[in-house]
């Protein structure tokens, strides 16, 4: 039932093996193998997202609000991965413990934490998401992008 | 308006007072708002089966001790000033926070 553990929702590769060493709800104390798989998570992509459900089907409206920010500021899709906290227990106590950041969804680029939905939100209405999306090259490229509507 | 002062009346959004108060002796002293957004997310997937009627919050809150940081740190301070309510089985589900500095308050006021 448990095979994949932590997977991006894009990719499907198993980086994580399923322990029962984590029964708290809070204040846990992270083993070392969990925090490797959630470093491999965050470095999984250049803009990596914990979020709840997935970028189709969203399960939380911040995490809605979330990746239509990132759609917005457009994010190329093969820079990003998503991880569905709501799959796997041990991601969605292991991440708050490790961002030290007690909600979701949270926001990585380039393996550094960013913020939750309320920073993003204003980082986006302030200019700062779309320079930070941009120095990390996260973005379509504009010759790319195609707008025929 | 009704609505509006029930919702901050309950016991957690008076222990979220109180912590603020303690954390930030300015938080009125610009612009404060605490509001209870819990019945917009009633009964959705991840509350079943709560029985708190105070699970999503939203805080406005100006403070002079947010000069110099920027939002992540700020939100931390929140967070870790609010962090046993965050942990509960019954606790905040949910926070939305808007902080700012009295410049920053005052040059986006109209």
């Amino acid at each position: 039932m448990f095979l994949s553990k932590f997977n991006p929702i894009r990719s499907c590769s198993p980086i994580f093996r399923s322990t029962n060493l984590l029964r708290h709800q809070s204040r846990m104390f992270l083993s070392t193998e969990i925090r490797k798989a959630i470093q491999d998570a965050i470095e999984s992509a250049p803009v990596v997202l914990f979020m709840k459900g997935t970028p189709e089907f969203p399960k939380c409206g911040f995490s809605r609000a979330t990746i239509g920010l990132l759609g917005n500021q457009g994010v190329d899709p093969v820079k990003f991965a998503a991880y569905n906290v709501l799959e796997d227990p041990e991601l969605r106590e292991g991440i708050k413990e490790f961002s030290e950041w007690p909600t979701i969804p949270q926001l990585y680029v380039n393996k550094e934490f960013v913020g939750g939905c309320d920073v993003i939100t204003s980082m986006a209405r302030s200019g700062e998401l779309a320079d930070l999306l941009e120095e990390a090259h996260a973005l379509v490229p504009e010759e790319e992008e195609t707008k025929d509507n | 308006m009704f609505r509006q002062a029930m919702s901050t009346e309950g016991p957690m959004a008076q222990a979220i007072l109180k912590r603020l108060e303690r954390g930030f002796p300015d938080y009125r002293a610009f612009a404060f708002g605490l509001y209870n957004d819990s019945y917009k997310h009633k009964g959705h997937a991840a509350v079943q089966g709560l029985t708190s009627a105070e699970t999503h919050f939203r805080i406005e809150m100006v403070s002079k001790k947010f000069e110099g940081l920027k939002l992540p740190q700020r939100h931390r301070m929140v967070y870790s000033l609010l962090q046993d309510e965050l942990a509960q089985t019954n606790g905040i589900h949910a926070l939305q926070l808007s902080l700012k500095t009295p410049q920053e308050y005052e040059s986006k006021a109209k």
